[in-house]
């Protein structure tokens, strides 16, 4: 492969892969979302009122709430419209991030374990996570929003997989 | 149940090896367990006799046989068995805890003689598996070479040879361990020495019964040597670490007190010029010395299957890596190596550890020749003859890390410069500044461009990086177990991008950087569908299976 071939390559489309996350876990994104913007938006107001500055305070809180909001309002849907994943019968891949994109491929017949977890709030909405571990630490693979029947039989796909590449 | 006193053997050197009776650990372990405990405790217990009278001693003397009572009861307790396939380590006075360690899990094994070890004549062995958690076995103290028979049965030499190979055969399978068609380029690497008998000072080489698996040097380093990786490396960095700190010490002072320290010292110019010139070679010096006393004597030898790295001046340490468990290759050059023609080599297992004690899972050759440096490469990642010749990064790179470098620059003067132009109303003097910055960080993009390369050689993926510190990365295409294409805003706009390919373990993941993203794509394909990384699997597996139903029935 000459590297002057390189530029014509060098634009990858970004299609989606097959399978969309629920569009339900953009809910759950935005709550969590909003929880983790708290802290910076009520911890210095509230350093600030107390420190005998409540103007300074309410600017600062003004200020911060706003973007906090526009960034939950925004930035999930955001997200969901990037986030794609696909399961074939050679590998798991994901594709995701706004501002780094990445696309993780993880092939069955390195999988250790497959894990499918629910929270409190992935239980009230009705939505399941599944991890993909491989011998890596680093091994990026899981995937959030997915309806818990949808996560079951993608665990026994893979893991179905994994068992016929012990077989040979 | 299986600590019963009669089928402990505490003795070491015990005939019956394979027979899995329960051995307990040196007899001097609680002794040394409490000298390592008390050590903390004289200053303390020394100023309360100061204060309070010799009395206290009494109270010191009640303690410590307490604690050695605590110590021989968990001595007494620990009881370790292996059947030939799992080493099981039954522990806890109270608490029991039982570990079962497959054989062909294990992927390194340390023997170490701290100080203290080595004035009783006892050593320490670690072992370390690709398990995700707890997979580290340390077995404190054995004898010598009960230390030795463990490490012959532990580390599989045999396993290179793969499929073949039954769990009972392994010594036998040694001969043809040492793997794929290295033997001729690693003729010329032992020039030092013809492969000598084994120096014999770290371990009583005890034939563990069956074949001798063959022996072959690889890198042997001596004192000059070591010295000159010493003040090449990583050390001076620690050395000024640690002179830093001093300097931070008298910085915070009282300054009555620095000014006492000051006062001391010998006045004029003459003093300082001695000083500064001082100053160098006992830095250099330093490192010098730290290099050789964690470093003594360092050999790598080749035997089987595996490798073996004896080092060490008054912390002597034998470690026994299974070769095909590597999973990345390291090799390190700094500005003054490169000018000097040398390198270190670093080693990464499966380990499990990401911070801690590092120097368990890593083992580094610090210091090779560039002329050995292919030779040693085709020992330690077998197929693979030489460093490739690397495809650089395209165009759009160099843009890149010039902007980049440039841009950081700036952002770094920026405040100085605005300083000097408002300050000294000197606009001329800033704009110099500024251009000279701005040069510089250029200068440092292009030496950065000029470190980044790939390719993808055989069943190894080669990448480099750095402009002055360069460091090139051999990853087996067997041991990638997922990869990850990865491009920011920047790199998407320039159509670049960078793979993260991810090994087994904790360790820092390879990448190779600023590639183009179609290229990089198609890479990340022909890694991950590597057949040889399938056959990596399905070996490693098929070999967890036998010895998970060896230690079933066992």
């Amino acid at each position: 492969m000459p590297a002057d071939t390189d530029a014509a390559t060098g634009h990858l489309p970004d299609e989606p892969l097959a399978e969309r996350l629920e569009r339900r876990v953009v809910v759950q994104w935005r709550l969590v979302a909003a929880a983790w913007a708290l802290v910076p938006v009520g911890a210095p107001a509230l350093a600030l009122a107390l420190a005998g500055t409540p103007v300074l305070a309410l600017v600062w809180a003004t200020v911060t709430l706003v973007a906090a909001v526009a960034l939950v309002a925004t930035a999930p849907d955001l997200w969901w419209r990037r986030w794609s994943f696909t399961v074939t019968d050679e590998a798991v891949e994901l594709r995701h991030g706004l501002l780094v994109r990445v696309h993780s491929v993880v092939p069955h017949f390195r999988v250790q374990h497959v894990e499918v977890t629910r929270d409190v709030l992935e239980h009230r909405l009705g939505l399941a996570s599944l991890t993909v571990a491989t011998a890596s630490a680093a091994t990026d693979a899981t995937i959030p929003g997915l309806r818990p029947a949808r996560a079951d039989a993608i665990r026994h796909h893979i893991l179905g997989h994994t068992a016929t590449e012990d077989a040979v | 149940m299986t600590s019963g006193p009669g089928e402990v053997a505490g003795a070491a050197g015990e005939a019956a090896a394979g027979t899995g009776a329960s051995r307990r650990l040196h007899p001097a372990t609680p002794v040394l367990d409490l000298a390592v405990g008390a050590r903390g405790a004289v200053l303390p217990f020394g100023a309360l006799v100061i204060a309070y009278g010799p009395g206290v001693l009494v109270v010191a003397a009640v303690l410590l046989a307490v604690v050695l009572g605590t110590q021989i009861a968990r001595w007494a307790r620990f009881t370790y068995r292996f059947d030939g396939d799992v080493l099981r380590v039954e522990e806890g006075v109270l608490a029991r805890r039982v570990r079962s360690v497959p054989v062909e899990r294990v992927h390194q094994v340390e023997v170490r003689a701290r100080l203290r070890h080595r004035l009783v004549g006892v050593v320490e062995l670690r072992l370390e598996t690709a398990s995700g958690s707890g997979g580290e076995v340390t077995l404190s103290v054995l004898g010598r070479s009960e230390a030795e028979r463990l490490r012959q049965v532990l580390a599989p030499t045999g396993a290179a040879t793969g499929v073949g190979t039954g769990t009972g055969a392994r010594p036998a399978a040694d001969g043809a361990g040492a793997s794929t068609g290295t033997g001729t380029a690693t003729g010329g690497d032992g020039a030092t020495s013809a492969a000598p008998p084994a120096p014999g000072s770290g371990t009583d080489a005890v034939a563990a019964g069956g074949t001798v698996p063959e022996e072959r040097r690889l890198v042997a380093i001596g004192s000059g040597q070591l010295a000159v990786a010493g003040m090449t490396g990583a050390r001076l960095a620690v050395v000024a670490a640690a002179l830093g700190v001093v300097a931070r010490v008298l910085d915070e002072l009282p300054r009555s007190m620095t000014e006492r320290l000051v006062d001391a010292l010998p006045r004029g110019t003459g003093a300082v010029v001695v000083a500064a010139i001082l100053a160098g070679p006992l830095w250099l010096g330093l490192a010098a010395l730290s290099a050789i006393v964690s470093d003594h004597g360092f050999t790598l030898d080749a035997v089987g299957g595996d490798l073996r790295v004896r080092r060490g001046l008054l912390d002597r340490r034998e470690t026994t890596l299974v070769r095909h468990r590597i999973q990345v290759v390291r090799i390190h050059q700094s500005p003054i190596r490169r000018l000097l023609g040398v390198a270190a080599v670093q080693l990464q297992g499966a380990g499990t550890q990401a911070g801690g004690d590092d120097d368990i899972e890593r083992v580094t050759v610090p210091l090779v020749r560039a002329g050995r440096l292919d030779p040693l490469i085709a020992e330690l990642a077998p197929g693979l003859d030489r460093i490739p010749a690397l495809v650089p990064a395209p165009p759009a790179a160099r843009r890149r890390a010039i902007r980049r470098r440039a841009a950081v620059a700036a952002l770094i003067v920026a405040g100085p410069v605005a300083g000097v132009a408002a300050g000294f109303g000197s606009p001329t003097a800033a704009a110099i500044l500024l251009a000279v910055t701005l040069a510089a960080g250029a200068a440092a993009g292009e030496l950065a461009y000029r470190g980044l390369g790939h390719a993808l050689a055989g069943r190894h993926l080669v990448t480099r990086r750095g402009g002055l510190f360069r460091e090139t990365v051999v990853v087996p295409v067997a041991k990638t177990q997922s990869a990850r294409l990865r491009r920011s805003v920047f790199q998407r706009r320039v159509g670049l991008a960078t793979l993260l390919v991810d090994v087994a373990g904790r360790g820092r993941t390879p990448a190779v950087p600023e590639v183009a993203a179609g290229r990089l794509a198609t890479l990340q394909r022909a890694v991950l569908g590597a057949p040889a990384a399938r056959a990596d699997e399905a070996r490693v597996r098929r070999q967890l299976d036998r010895s998970a139903l060896a230690g079933a029935t066992g």
